[in-house]
């Protein structure tokens, strides 16, 4: 190779990297820049009070409230109840150390845990935990692989094995809220409190049915606040006689989810 | 070394010269298509405007065309990570939402200003599946 050639081999080299490089920055530069979760939403941490002495038997409403907000599916048909996917439900538990031992209703949700190993187990970071607090799946990343459903001590994740699908000639049980996305078949899901609501200063679906319903079970509000300016419902915040109770407290998930009333 | 000194006597060359053609006609196909095609694209592969009057969109038109995938996908980390989903204009006091409905309030058709487009590239985006826009 004689020198002629060398120069033209390196510049036209250097001027294919120099081209390379610029198109990656240009392709890959943030059209806006990220600015993280503001400071003051920074601060707060997003938590959740039931008390379970107000709440009613029979009442179903902060259940239909959540489907009708957040698009969560219900099966209609005949024995297809197993896909039906809950983010808020209410169960029926007795103790077993006598049989006549009352019948007891607790409401399950997601307990947005501070140490959630629904996160800690996502291979893909879609599950992940806001610096607010929230626990949340980012379904554009989910791949549907089920580990936070196995990891959820609280039974409180699950799996959209079928999707809703409008039925033709009816109206569109499947998507009543259309500000809000539906989620495709193969993702998991579960209670975000709201977050979208909460993120624009609005009240979580599920406070403001118990509260439309007159019983004001329900409250959802910063944990770090305890004037209640920061609380949507009406909280039991200073209570000197009961002490809040949380579900499975061995377990070290440190829950955001306190009750009130457990048995 | 030129090309008179090659092993083989300079006999590979048209094969050479050959294989490069082979590879670049697709490519060079597709801008002979692109001049020779009467008005360039296809206008009905290309999003409508919006009517005039309305308000500026987040970015110029061409950045919007050549990247609005970008622009989506970082607005979609800002909502879903951040909790950023909109700002509440100070002044008018007016809400700015991060949504697709804030995208419909002016380019109000799916199939005029996403589907055709999309079709015309051969590409199928997931949004809809999940998300609502208006048809």
């Amino acid at each position: 190779m004689d020198r002629r050639d060398f120069l033209t081999a390196a510049g036209g080299t250097a001027l294919a990297v120099g081209a390379w490089g610029y198109g990656v920055k240009l392709l890959t530069t943030r059209l806006k820049p990220r600015e993280g979760m503001a400071e003051d939403k920074r601060r707060r941490k997003w938590g959740m009070i039931i008390d379970l002495t107000k709440c009613a038997d029979g009442c179903d409403a902060c259940m239909t409230a959540c489907r009708a907000e957040n698009n969560v599916a219900l099966f209609s048909e005949e024995g297809h109840e197993r896909w039906d996917i809950h983010w808020i439900r209410k169960v029926k538990i007795q103790s077993k150390a006598s049989a006549e031992a009352p019948e007891e209703t607790v409401i399950l949700l997601c307990n947005h845990c501070e140490h959630p190993p629904c996160a800690q187990v996502c291979p893909v970071q879609a599950t992940f935990q806001r610096e607010d607090g929230i626990v949340l799946v980012d379904h554009h990343r989910c791949i549907g692989c089920r580990y936070c459903v196995i990891s959820c001590p609280y039974n409180a994740r699950l799996f959209n094995w079928r999707e809703l699908e409008s039925v033709e000639g009816q109206e569109d049980d499947s998507w009543p809220n259309k500000e809000y996305p539906k989620r495709s078949h193969g993702v998991a899901e579960s209670c975000h409190l709201c977050a979208h609501l909460l993120d624009r200063d609005q009240e979580p679906a599920c406070v403001r049915a118990c509260r439309l319903a007159g019983h004001d079970a329900l409250a959802v509000g910063d944990l770090n606040d305890n004037e209640g300016e920061n609380w949507y419902g009406k909280p039991r915040l200073t209570d000197t006689e009961h002490t809040p109770k949380r579900l499975r407290e061995d377990l070290g998930t440190k829950p955001k989810v306190f009750y009130y009333g457990l048995p | 070394m030129s090309a008179n000194e090659t092993p083989d006597g300079g006999r590979r060359r048209p094969v050479v010269a050959l294989l490069v053609v082979a590879i670049l006609f697709p490519l060079a196909w597709s801008v002979v298509a692109r001049v020779f095609a009467q008005g360039g694209r296809d206008p009905d592969t290309l999003p409508v405007d919006p009517p005039p009057g309305t308000a500026a969109c987040v970015e110029e038109k061409s950045t919007m065309r050549f990247r609005h995938m970008d622009l989506l996908k970082e607005m979609r980390i800002d909502a879903v990570r951040d909790g950023n989903r909109g700002a509440v204009d100070p002044v008018t006091g007016k809400r700015t939402d991060i949504t697709f409905s804030e995208c419909a309030r002016c380019h109000a058709s799916r199939e005029q200003f996403c589907d055709r487009c999309h079709r015309a590239v051969n590409l199928e985006p997931d949004c809809f599946g999940c998300h609502f826009y208006p048809p």
